[in-house]
């Protein structure tokens, strides 16, 4: 059989030029969701700075305040949404939403573990901030072994 | 129209999900009704804390296999939708009491709550979701 120049192609392609292979579609949501996501830690380090030099505003103030870094969740979560509706790669997609689910799981068990340990152990307070951290952090890491096992 | 599209894998998925769902509640009050009744300390304590946890597990492979086993790619859609959308709900929750906390100190939440919580908001957005697609 003669070889295509595409087989070619992805013959010669190193596992680390595969992982760095992006669709349009994925370079926008990237786009998308790095803003979301520099707009949430930026917010997040200023509130925390000031929370921790005498900022404590009260009332509408605070519950605005507490509003803001939500706003950028709710864009990174959309980005997500936009890459789902717009991405044609099935196969794309389908690691995307498995590596939802496996982030969903794991910030399910951690928080379900934490709470209950909370209540019967008395071990320190899970602080809510990191919820949204930590789904990153569990959805990185599927999406990375995924695309390992994928490869 | 039915609230529940009945085929395959949608029954398959009731079958796996109401079983698990159930030994979730079961794991949850007998690890209460453990540790008040025999109060134990060490790594059975820890033991009983995370029982509950393990059928959350259960309860995301059941949902994983349901999305790999659903051919009606429309039903697909309209559940990963409905979970971004009680993902995005729960994770805004989180976020703004996290900071009403460092800000407004407002009572502390329980992070337990985050998993019925979650259901919760899915159920919402797939009544509203079903009810767009009428």
């Amino acid at each position: 059989m003669e070889r295509k120049p595409s087989m070619e192609c992805k013959e010669k392609m190193s596992w680390s030029q595969q992982w760095s292979q992006k669709t349009p579609t994925a370079r926008r949501y990237f786009f998308r969701f790095n803003c979301a996501i520099f707009f949430f830690v930026a917010l997040s380090f200023v509130l925390g700075y000031l929370a921790l030099h005498g900022f404590h505003p009260r009332g509408t103030i605070a519950c605005i305040v507490a509003v803001l870094p939500a706003i950028a969740i709710v864009a990174a979560l959309v980005s997500g949404g936009m890459y789902l509706s717009e991405e044609t790669d099935e196969f794309q997609r389908h690691l995307f939403v498995q590596s939802i689910l496996w982030g969903v799981g794991g910030i399910m068990v951690l928080t379900s573990v934490w709470g209950y340990l909370q209540i019967y152990t008395h071990i320190s307070h899970f602080f809510t901030i990191w919820t949204y951290p930590f789904f990153l952090l569990f959805q990185a890491i599927a999406w990375g072994v995924l695309r390992w096992r994928n490869r | 129209m039915n609230c529940l599209q009945q085929n395959s894998a949608t029954r398959r998925y009731l079958y796996r999900f109401v079983p698990t769902m159930t030994a979730y509640a079961v794991a949850l009050l007998f690890a209460e009704w453990a540790i008040h009744r025999f109060h134990p300390t060490g790594a059975l304590l820890y033991a009983l804390a995370v029982l509950p946890a393990i059928p959350i597990i259960g309860i995301i492979v059941v949902v994983g296999l349901y999305l790999a086993e659903e051919k009606d790619e429309f039903q697909r859609n309209l559940l990963i939708q409905s979970m971004l959308w009680g993902l995005g709900a729960i994770l805004s929750l989180t976020s703004v009491w996290g900071f009403l906390q460092l800000y407004a100190h407002v009572h502390p939440f329980q992070p337990f709550m985050t998993f019925p919580l979650f259901w919760m908001f899915q159920g919402i957005a797939t009544a509203v979701l079903r009810w767009r697609y009428r």
